[in-house]
């Protein structure tokens, strides 16, 4: 029996895209593809585009631990209305989700969600980078994403460990190439401008080339997270092409706004790594464009205001994404669609083995997780509108092009003319 | 010109306010001289003293400043507040604001704390220091200075030696000595220079030994003693040899060379002992010029509509 019918849109995946209505059967499940389907509930797709939601690979939800800033419940709400119907969460909570104890506490908490959570693990124990987390234990409650971010703690020999560890269970090591250091904004013209103490971009470009190499010489399943440079790009490319096996991915925020930003003052332009030049955010677009980018990923991490209110210098990284990357990404990119949809959804659903349930192909029997997306509406974010808790967005008050207008997780309407529905 | 509302940045004022505030220094300048240095300029106005770093010499400046011309003032010091048991920047300006300030002078560690303020207050807020920043009060003290000794700042070579880096009073002097015509050069460790600095309008000079020859005035900065612990001058002594101001390497100035420093000096690194006691160096009249340009700015931005001519200090204000 049919639950819902999405009709008059064009129906996009990995294949192509034709003129099609998709109907979900009670299961949850697209019962067909086809054109003129009728029954159950019906949701109006005329003049969009019907395509598979996007997954995201780095978002922070803050619980357990600093429920005041953001939830599952409240994080995966701006989730939904960006057009995610699966991000992946990142394990620097409180306490750390670096057992399996910890894991099935976060695993309890997908009743609360209104899109799949996915979790990934702390590569070491409390995030510390002194020691291994029993990463076994966590592959056996389903965990294949392990990550660490703090390169101010994590040796060369521990990580170089923890990956060859990791082949064992085909894990997925997630890094991020860069050290909170000293500084806390791209190191440039702005910075010397200001007088605050800059981060230099190389850095990260031979952070970078180190994680590379050492993904190279144990033979890991690396992901570099939330690259800024171009040149860092190049270097995973190169490796790309000898075979090793590494993807990669950028938040918008690195290829929409430039250093210039801070000049603001504002503390939602504090991110890590920091917002570099247009040089970088205009050859980011390319290499993205160009498929050396495998995927867009928002690092959505609320702030609380008292927080947000600090000056920059003192102020801590970063800012919330989930509910604009879409948006900030089909109008900065320029592109067509199925682009966008290929780092956003596709590619970050198979680096999150998700590839079953989401992304690329749409058939009968698949899930019902699938968004509608109104492609030339212009729009406007406003904080106050913006679902979670969070106050202030980098984005808010930007025009852009292009809007999700429904989200179906599981073939339950979540999000229908832009509005969350539960 | 229409009074600017904060004095956060030299571009607060641009090269028309600064010339401004030049020109009602030397007012305020001849207040300052008389037997009861004092006017009723900004008599029921308030003034809050908000500084969450210790400095008292530029404290007691701005004090001194807003007294001279009347206006009530209100010091407010971390040491005595309530940041130390939590209270936040924007709880505290709130709470300042709503007992009702007509100015906040505000000091703090983090750059870009006075533009902040501005979110959370109708006041005017003036920048006594933010981090590595802006100093603007400072360089009006120093240009006020430069003025006096030499006319103008038009075509004249002011040579910066030091810690361009992490200092404020180098930013802001930049801005306000090339805006009012002077050639700036610096000269300084390569590991105490801004890293981008090519849109500056400075010429950089890696040699003091060449640089001092041109200098109309040497303006050195404070040498913070921690640098050296953080490797970026392998000793304050190599520091001294290559960039201080020593007896020796002073006798190259030219006759009429000013010497200047923001202080507080550490005598024996960045200027000899005996240097600040040149006939040239100008240093205490840039600590007393100091509280003259502050009542500038005070009076710029709070004053309006009160005739300068009009005021006299208050021994004869009472018929």
């Amino acid at each position: 029996m049919t639950e819902v019918v999405i009709k008059g849109g064009t129906v996009l995946d990995k294949t192509g895209s034709k003129k099609a209505d998709i109907a979900i059967g009670a299961d949850g499940n697209i019962s067909q593809i086809g054109e003129d389907l009728a029954g159950g509930k019906v949701i109006d797709a005329t003049g969009c585009i019907v395509t598979s939601g996007l997954v995201d690979l780095n978002s922070h939800f803050c619980q357990p631990g600093d429920e005041e800033i953001e939830t599952i419940s409240s994080g995966t709400r701006s989730a939904v209305l960006g057009g995610y119907t699966a991000v992946m969460l990142m394990p620097h909570t409180s306490p750390t989700i670096d057992s399996a104890a910890a894991v099935k506490e976060m695993q309890s908490l997908r009743s609360e969600a209104l899109c799949h959570i996915e979790f990934s693990g702390s590569l070491t124990a409390d995030g510390l980078g002194e020691a291994l987390s029993p990463i076994g234990e966590m592959v056996s409650l389903g965990i294949r994403f392990f990550v660490h971010a703090n390169f101010s703690s994590l040796n060369a020999s521990l990580l170089r460990r923890a990956m060859e560890y990791g082949t064992k269970f085909d894990a997925t090591i997630g890094l991020t190439p860069f050290i909170d250091g000293t500084g806390h904004m791209h190191e440039g013209i702005v910075s010397s401008d200001l007088g605050i103490q800059g981060i230099a971009i190389e850095e990260e470009e031979i952070l970078t080339y180190q994680f590379v190499r050492m993904a190279q010489l144990t033979g890991a399943r690396l992901h570099l997270q939330q690259i800024s440079s171009p040149k860092a790009i190049e270097i995973i490319s190169a490796a790309k092409a000898d075979g090793a096996l590494i993807t990669c991915e950028v938040s918008p925020h690195h290829f929409a706004l430039t250093d210039e930003e801070v000049r603001s003052y504002r503390t939602v332009y504090k991110v890590a790594p920091p917002l570099r030049t247009k040089k970088e955010t205009e050859r980011i677009k390319e290499l993205i464009l160009s498929g050396q980018v495998d995927a867009i990923a928002t690092s959505h991490s609320p702030q609380p205001q008292h927080l947000i209110d600090l000056p920059f210098e003192e102020a801590p990284y970063g800012t919330i994404g989930l509910e604009t990357a879409f948006a900030v990404s089909a109008t900065e990119l320029n592109a067509p669609l199925s682009e966008i949809l290929s780092a956003m959804s596709w590619v970050p659903a198979e680096i999150a083995g998700l590839e079953a349930t989401h992304g690329g192909i749409l058939s009968e029997g698949r899930p019902g997780n699938l968004i509608v997306v109104d492609e030339n509406k212009q729009w406007s974010p406003s904080v106050s509108e913006i679902a979670i808790k969070n106050m202030d967005s980098p984005f808010d008050g930007c025009q852009l092009t292009g809007k999700i207008k429904d989200t179906l997780v599981n073939g339950n309407v979540v999000v229908s003319n832009g509005q969350v529905q539960i | 010109m229409t009074p600017a509302k904060h004095v956060r940045g030299v571009e607060d004022l641009g090269k028309d306010g600064i010339l401004e505030i030049l020109e009602l220094s030397n007012h305020f300048l001849e207040v300052s001289n008389r037997r009861i240095p004092k006017v009723p300029a900004l008599r029921g106005k308030t003034v809050a003293n908000l500084f969450f770093e210790d400095s008292t010499r530029t404290r007691l400046s701005f004090e001194k400043a807003a007294k001279r011309l009347s206006a009530d003032v209100m010091n407010f010091s971390v040491s005595s507040s309530s940041v130390k048991k939590g209270e936040s920047l924007r709880d505290t300006v709130e709470t300042i604001s709503a007992m009702g300030v007509e100015a906040i002078v505000v000091r703090h560690r983090s750059v870009g704390v006075p533009w902040m303020l501005t979110q959370w207050t109708d006041a005017s807020i003036i920048n006594a220091g933010d981090g590595a920043h802006e100093h603007p009060t400072q360089s009006l003290a120093d240009c006020y200075t430069i003025t006096q000794q030499l006319g103008s700042l038009a075509g004249k070579r002011i040579v910066i030696v030091g810690d361009i880096k992490h200092s404020r009073v180098a930013r802001s002097n930049v801005k306000a000595f090339s805006a009012l015509g002077a050639s700036v050069a610096l000269v300084a460790p390569p590991t105490l220079l801004p890293p981008s600095i090519e849109n500056w309008p400075v010429d950089i000079i890696p040699d003091l030994d060449v640089a001092i020859k041109e200098a109309d005035v040497i303006y050195l900065l404070r040498m913070q003693l921690e640098r050296q612990e953080e490797s970026l001058v392998p000793s304050l002594r190599e520091y001294t040899n290559l960039y201080g101001l020593t007896f020796d390497r002073s006798k190259q100035l030219q006759k009429t060379a000013l010497v200047m420093h923001p202080g507080p000096m550490n005598r024996g690194v960045e200027i000899s002992g005996n240097v600040p006691n040149l006939p040239n160096a100008v240093i205490t009249n840039q600590v007393g010029n100091g509280v003259i340009v502050r009542m500038a700015v005070l009076y710029h931005i709070l004053g309006s509509g009160i005739a300068l001519a009009g005021l006299n200090s208050e021994d004869e204000d009472n018929d």
